[in-house]
């Protein structure tokens, strides 16, 4: 999976599933204090991410540290990334 | 308005936990319950006089040092009650139908560990593996250990690996992994959809011991009761809450009964069954992820009941107290699937009672069910149901009858069936929105609702929130309670009243 499809898939999750506009969706917003998330809302996040991009999420420190949507982005990035050297 | 720390909705086990657990942390609590008495699947029922389980038949973990033991006398109810042990060398039967033979499983780790090997000389490597995995995965889960219970629960790599997954690594011996995976029917997931991890995390305390109470769950009920008065808990029975309202920063200010009756409180904590959670918090502040994320729950495995006696002077070579579970072939998966139409698990659970002086021999059959088996009759009620519906309950009474008297052909002179209850029944007569056993599915990669819901002053717990059964239940009670009266109190409680 590129990162352009990962990027796009996730803003997507944003969209549909927390109602927030595209236009607010940069690399940079922070997911709580611009996205108006709260650490709570993020057992919600990661479900609604498992189904989206079909992977399991362990919840670890790594969750915790998210901040940003391109934290976000990467996050997904290393699991997939993970997944394709796994089935190589 | 009325004023309480603390209301906790549902009384069934993890409820009536909840609300003695705050109370006895001195907070003002109002528990609420939507029937006309509390307990939930604990409770008992008469006919003819004879005391018939509904949802709680029999336990592990109850052995000093195990985790019911430790939840039990912290909360002063362990001496209020008379746990009854299975015998230890049969407590567990399986009959195979497909190989017509019993499967005598005793209980402790070493015994049965002894007892396969027997069974499977050339599986002893692959059974050794197997409890040890299962002895792992506790020691690795910090929640195992009352003193660490917390609402974050960090998964192990066992969490993402199933059942089958695991025993497929260790055997193909058909007959040892159904044995293994014949607790499936104590959690209602098919082995191929529960993790390893949850598995285990069950089967433990079965593992250790098995044992049920006198009087059944009632007696449980009462010891409630009872320290409900030494701690001023108010009980409040058909109330429920109609409305959360004033909603303001995510917190709700104000709780309307459907008595009309108006509440203000810190904390409200929902022990009912996740879908009814859904319906209760306000539509507008919920979002489309958490929304998505409880109706994505499936329904784990209900029953078809039998409630029957056997004559007093039938079959004394049996124990007083026993289970054996009949199964049809070795394939758990098939009998915990909706769809499949063959003959399923069937569970014998044997008691004996004292009634009026005299004892009774008890048998609760319980046979996997679904709602799927019943869905044509899911818009009727108890009592007013079609000549139909009544029809299909008496073919299967019938069948379950000719299947038990294949296993124990001496029944057949001897066995009374008193009543009989289909997944509809119990789901009227227990509340439970699907009458299934065990709450939701216990799925891989599942995020259950568990600790502070989207209105951030209402709480999650129950058997769907952490792991189902009487253990898993309450302890998803500690979790939360935990979370409410903060660390430092819970570690001073569990001083005060864990003695180890």
């Amino acid at each position: 999976m590129t990162e352009k499809e990962i990027i796009e898939k996730t803003n997507k999750v944003f969209e549909e599933f927390f109602e927030i506009e595209s236009e607010r969706l940069k690399p940079e917003a922070h997911i709580f204090s611009d996205l108006g998330l709260d650490s709570l809302d993020i057992v919600d996040l990661v479900v609604a991410l498992q189904k989206s991009f079909g992977i399991n999420i362990r919840n670890e420190d790594k969750i915790r540290d998210i901040r940003t949507l391109q934290d976000v982005y990467q996050f997904i990035f290393l699991i997939k990334n993970a997944e394709g050297i796994k089935d190589s | 308005m009325k004023k309480y720390d603390d209301i906790v909705v549902g009384s069934g086990i993890s409820g009536l936990t909840m609300a003695l657990f705050l109370g006895m942390n001195g907070r003002r609590v109002l528990l609420l319950e939507k029937s006309p008495r509390i307990g939930g699947s604990l409770s008992v029922f008469y006919k003819n006089g004879i005391p018939f389980d509904t949802g709680f038949h029999f336990t592990g973990g109850l052995q000093k040092g195990g985790l019911l033991y430790d939840m039990l006398s912290v909360l002063g109810l362990y001496d209020l009650i008379q746990p009854v042990f299975l015998p230890e060398d049969n407590a567990n039967s399986f009959f195979l139908e497909s190989e017509n033979r019993l499967y005598e499983i005793p209980y402790g780790f070493r015994k049965m560990r002894e007892k396969l090997k027997n069974y499977f000389p050339p599986e002893a490597a692959a059974i050794d593996k197997y409890f040890d995995k299962v002895l792992k995965v506790c020691a690795d889960t910090p929640s195992m250990d009352l003193r660490n219970l917390a609402v974050s629960q960090t998964h192990i790599d066992e969490d993402f690996m199933t059942l089958e997954e695991v025993l497929n690594g260790l055997t193909d011996n058909k007959v040892l992994k159904a044995l293994l995976s014949g607790f499936a029917m104590c959690y209602g997931v098919k082995p191929q959809e529960i993790t390893f991890a949850n598995h285990s995390r069950i089967c433990l305390g079965l593992y250790e011991s098995v044992s049920r109470l006198a009087g059944g769950g009632n007696a449980l009920i009462e010891a409630f009761k009872k320290r409900f008065q030494d701690h001023k808990i108010e009980v409040s029975c058909s109330s429920y809450i109609a409305e959360v309202a004033d909603v303001y920063n995510k917190k709700a200010g104000r709780f309307v009964l459907n008595t009309g009756e108006e509440i203000e409180c810190e904390n409200c904590i929902l022990t009912i069954h996740p879908k009814e959670i859904l319906k209760l918090i306000p539509e507008d502040i919920l979002s489309k992820a958490f929304i998505s994320r409880v109706s994505s729950y499936e329904v784990s495995s209900g029953f078809f009941a039998l409630f029957a006696t056997l004559d007093p002077d039938c079959c004394d070579e049996e124990p007083d107290n026993s289970i054996v579970s009949i199964f049809p072939h070795t394939d758990i998966n098939q009998m915990l699937d909706p769809e499949y139409k063959g003959a399923s698990a069937l569970v014998l659970i044997r008691t004996t009672e004292v009634v009026n002086g005299t004892r009774k021999k008890i048998i609760n059959v319980l046979e996997t069910s679904f709602s799927e088996h019943v869905a044509v009759w899911k818009d009727t009620r108890r009592g007013m149901r079609p000549q139909t519906y009544l029809d299909y309950k008496k073919e299967r009474i019938k069948s379950i009858k000719e299947r038990i008297f294949r296993a124990y052909p001496d029944y057949k002179e001897h066995l009374t069936v008193i009543d009989s209850a289909s997944v509809l029944t119990f789901r009227d007569y227990l509340n439970s929105p699907d009458g299934s056993a065990y709450g939701i599915k216990q799925k891989v990669g599942q995020y259950n609702l568990i600790g502070k819901l989207p209105v951030r002053n209402m709480y999650a717990a129950g058997q769907s929130s952490l792991l189902p059964g009487i253990i898993g239940a309450m302890m998803s009670s500690f979790v939360v309670g935990r979370s409410i009266i903060k660390d430092e109190k819970y570690s001073s409680f569990m001083n005060r009243n864990l003695c180890k």
